[in-house]
């Protein structure tokens, strides 16, 4: 029995470091960086509207105890130690018109006057910048800094509110005026007259709207759209 | 006899405990029991924002290039070394600004537009969407000013890959396919488009 017990641990031992040698024998290759272009796109947009807006990204990070003991229910904060961020983050949204259908159906010619409808503008995130050197960050002793995915995910958020503020804040009617700004003159030089020139959009934008002409590059589905 | 009696007592006292034991957990499921939970809520606190700047612009953008770039740091230490990681979202957009062009940038003859336009260029100093970032690996403590010289380090490679010369060739023989259809559709037969760097 003894000298069985002793065959199959023995059996054990050298089936395990087999498995083990085959995957430590291997060098694995060291990436130090990469980069990567996912798609190179042309286009033909007419960006015609930039809105910068500036946000304070507020974090306060107490341990709760919540629950229920029978029916009573409870929440309360556990005297760990304090841990709050500030961190101040920029978004740049522009908004343009896609060209890339434009066409002669796009075009009402008749005598001196001309009307052109163009197709519905559109709201891209351009950028977002942390402010670094203004984050500030106040943990107690008894707790751990807040570490950079914890601030990604912060910054994340505090973007995630801005779009939602999008139809509050008038930038797909500015689009539309100004498409109008930078289309007239060009129109004026080909020698249509300003009283002759429409510049016309598709249809009314209402709030319900605003979901589908919100956009993020690189990410199925659009922004706002449950 | 005896000591069969005090089996079925035995029996007896089991079966009551366990039938009480239901009983009591029956009362407590319904009684709602008690569940406790410990844990951080990940969310941030609502804030207000500020609108800080509204520009009318007029920018024809005619290449855009989504761009995903790895940015690391490494910091030696005596034991072990501290590592980050992050991934940076970028569009780099190839264009021309309208402010750019001078007067009288197009000039007609007959059914015939001549365009005279600036060189394509980078539309936005600012094109990454650092609220995208992802941090694939970190270890040690990190300042402020790390990661600002990690955003540079990742700004200047996007950069780098977005402003190659075919990029920027390719952006300009878009610029001027879509100009001439652009013009063809106003009701040009010809249009002639010249960059002026």
């Amino acid at each position: 029995m003894r000298i069985w017990g002793i065959a199959i641990c023995m059996f054990g031992v050298s089936v395990f470091s087999a498995c083990e040698g085959r995957g430590m024998g291997k060098e694995e290759p060291h990436v130090d960086t990469l980069s990567l272009i996912l798609q190179v796109k042309e286009c033909a947009r007419l960006h015609t509207a930039e809105y910068e807006v500036h946000k304070l990204v507020l974090k306060d990070d107490p341990l709760r105890v919540k629950g229920h003991i029978f029916q009573q229910q409870f929440d309360m904060e556990v005297p760990i130690g304090e841990r709050k961020v500030a961190v101040p983050i920029d978004v740049t949204l522009k908004a343009y018109i896609d060209f890339s259908g434009f066409s002669e159906k796009n075009v009402l010619r008749s005598g001196d006057r001309i009307v052109i409808t163009l197709p519905d503008p559109r709201v891209v995130v351009s950028s977002s910048r942390i402010d670094h050197e203004e984050v500030r960050q106040f943990v107690s002793l008894t707790r751990s800094d807040y570490t950079s995915a914890e601030l990604a995910d912060f910054t994340r958020q505090g973007e995630e509110e801005i779009l939602k503020s999008v139809p509050d804040l008038g930038i797909l009617e500015m689009a539309r005026e100004n498409a109008a700004h930078v289309l007239v003159p060009m129109l004026e030089g080909l020698g249509y007259e300003d009283r002759n020139i429409v510049v016309t959009f598709r249809k009314r934008f209402t709030e319900a709207d605003i979901p589908l002409l919100l956009e993020r590059e690189g990410e199925a589905g659009k922004i706002g759209r449950k | 006899m005896k000591g069969r009696r005090w089996n079925t007592v035995k029996w007896l006292a089991v079966i009551v405990v366990v039938v009480l034991m239901a009983g009591a957990a029956v009362w407590w499921s319904r009684a709602g029991g008690v569940d406790v939970s410990v844990g951080f809520d990940r969310r941030i606190e609502l804030t207000s924002q500020e609108v800080r700047r509204i520009e009318r612009i007029g920018q024809w953008e005619f290449l855009s290039m989504p761009s995903e770039v790895v940015a690391d740091t490494l910091r030696k230490g005596f034991f072990s070394d501290d590592r980050l990681v992050v991934i940076y979202s970028g569009v780099p957009r190839i264009g021309i600004d309208m402010a750019r062009v001078e007067d009288g940038w197009a000039a007609v003859r007959g059914d015939t537009v001549s365009l005279r336009l600036p060189a394509v260029h980078l539309l936005d100093k600012d094109f990454i969407d650092e609220a995208r970032m992802r941090v694939f690996y970190e270890s040690g403590k990190w300042s402020n000013q790390d990661r600002m010289s990690l955003y540079g380090q990742a700004y200047r490679k996007m950069l780098r890959q977005a402003l190659t010369p075919s990029n920027l060739r390719r952006a300009e023989a878009n610029a001027r396919g879509q100009f001439t259809a652009l013009f063809r559709a106003l009701g040009f037969q010809k249009v002639e488009v010249t960059f002026v760097p």
